[in-house]
């Protein structure tokens, strides 16, 4: 089957989760965001994040600091990749640059590793790009529930075709 | 000093969001040279890193990269752990601060 997926639009109103503990960066975040057409939900740590996450409907796409208080991004991702059954898409962004700290942000589980000060276009074709995955991710997640329900009414039509074969036979 | 086209990039030609912003960073950074003097005084190396990072995160955000480039040697000199260097740039950075005050008075002062 070929699914044909639109492109997202300006207008997507997917939420997008920004985890930065500095205010002003949030505000030029939450600016920039909201004009390419998304919800944007804040948090000041990465706990108010974990909590956030844990809400009916969260956010399935996350802009995380690295450096935050009680929980850092890079705890808060591992935690999100252990505990969490539907997976957000996560994209650091943070000032640490250099090879190490990008491997040990991935290896936490971000999909995305940004480093700061902020490159808009880059951020925005990023999230994108999350968008997109995160849609067909969904679409297959679907599929999946689709495929189990037609499989438990195959092996329910199995057993009436079993015992109607069977009374025939006795 | 002000990166009024990094800003504008964001707020458009909104001028009194790019005034209320710049307020608005210059209240949240003097908050965090309070840190910073805190932690100096108490020569608390981890909390001192984690403001001055903080600092030249914002600041390299908002396209302020004088401010950002003093932080990043304010940095360096924690990680020497050089206290007379450091009281220098941490001098230089309120200094900075108080530039970008004025500045910012004089840009949006109609």
């Amino acid at each position: 089957m070929i699914i044909i997926m639109a492109e997202p639009t300006l207008a997507s109103y997917e939420k997008v989760m920004i985890a930065d503990d500095d205010e002003p960066t949030r505000i030029l975040l939450r600016t920039a965001i909201s004009k390419w057409g998304y919800q944007v939900v804040e948090a000041n740590d990465g706990e108010e994040a974990w909590r956030i996450l844990q809400q009916p409907d969260s956010p399935k796409l996350l802009i995380v600091d690295w450096l935050m208080p009680e929980l850092d991004g890079l705890a808060l991702c591992e935690r999100i990749r252990q505990k969490l059954i539907f997976q957000p898409y996560i994209i650091f962004l943070t000032r640490l640059s250099g090879t190490p700290n990008i491997l040990k942000g991935l290896e936490a589980g971000a999909d995305e590793f940004l480093i700061k000060p902020i490159n808009y276009s880059e951020l925005h074709i990023r999230l994108l790009a999350g968008e997109k995955i995160i849609k067909y991710r969904d679409i297959i997640i679907n599929q999946n529930k689709d495929i189990q329900t037609c499989l438990s009414y195959i092996k329910g039509l199995e057993f009436l075709l079993f015992d109607f074969l069977k009374g025939k036979k006795d | 000093m002000i990166d009024l086209n990094h800003l504008k990039y964001i707020f458009g030609d909104n001028k009194n969001q790019i005034h209320e912003f710049l307020v608005f960073f210059v209240t949240s950074a003097q908050e965090n040279i309070q840190q910073i003097d805190q932690d100096i005084q108490m020569k608390n190396i981890k909390s001192l890193m984690f403001h001055i990072h903080k600092l030249k995160g914002s600041a390299g955000n908002s396209g302020l990269i004088k401010l950002a480039n003093l932080c990043q040697q304010l940095e360096e000199s924690v990680g020497h752990q050089d206290w007379i260097t450091l009281e220098k740039y941490n001098l230089e950075i309120k200094n900075c601060i108080l530039n970008l005050q004025n500045e910012i008075s004089k840009i949006f002062k109609s």
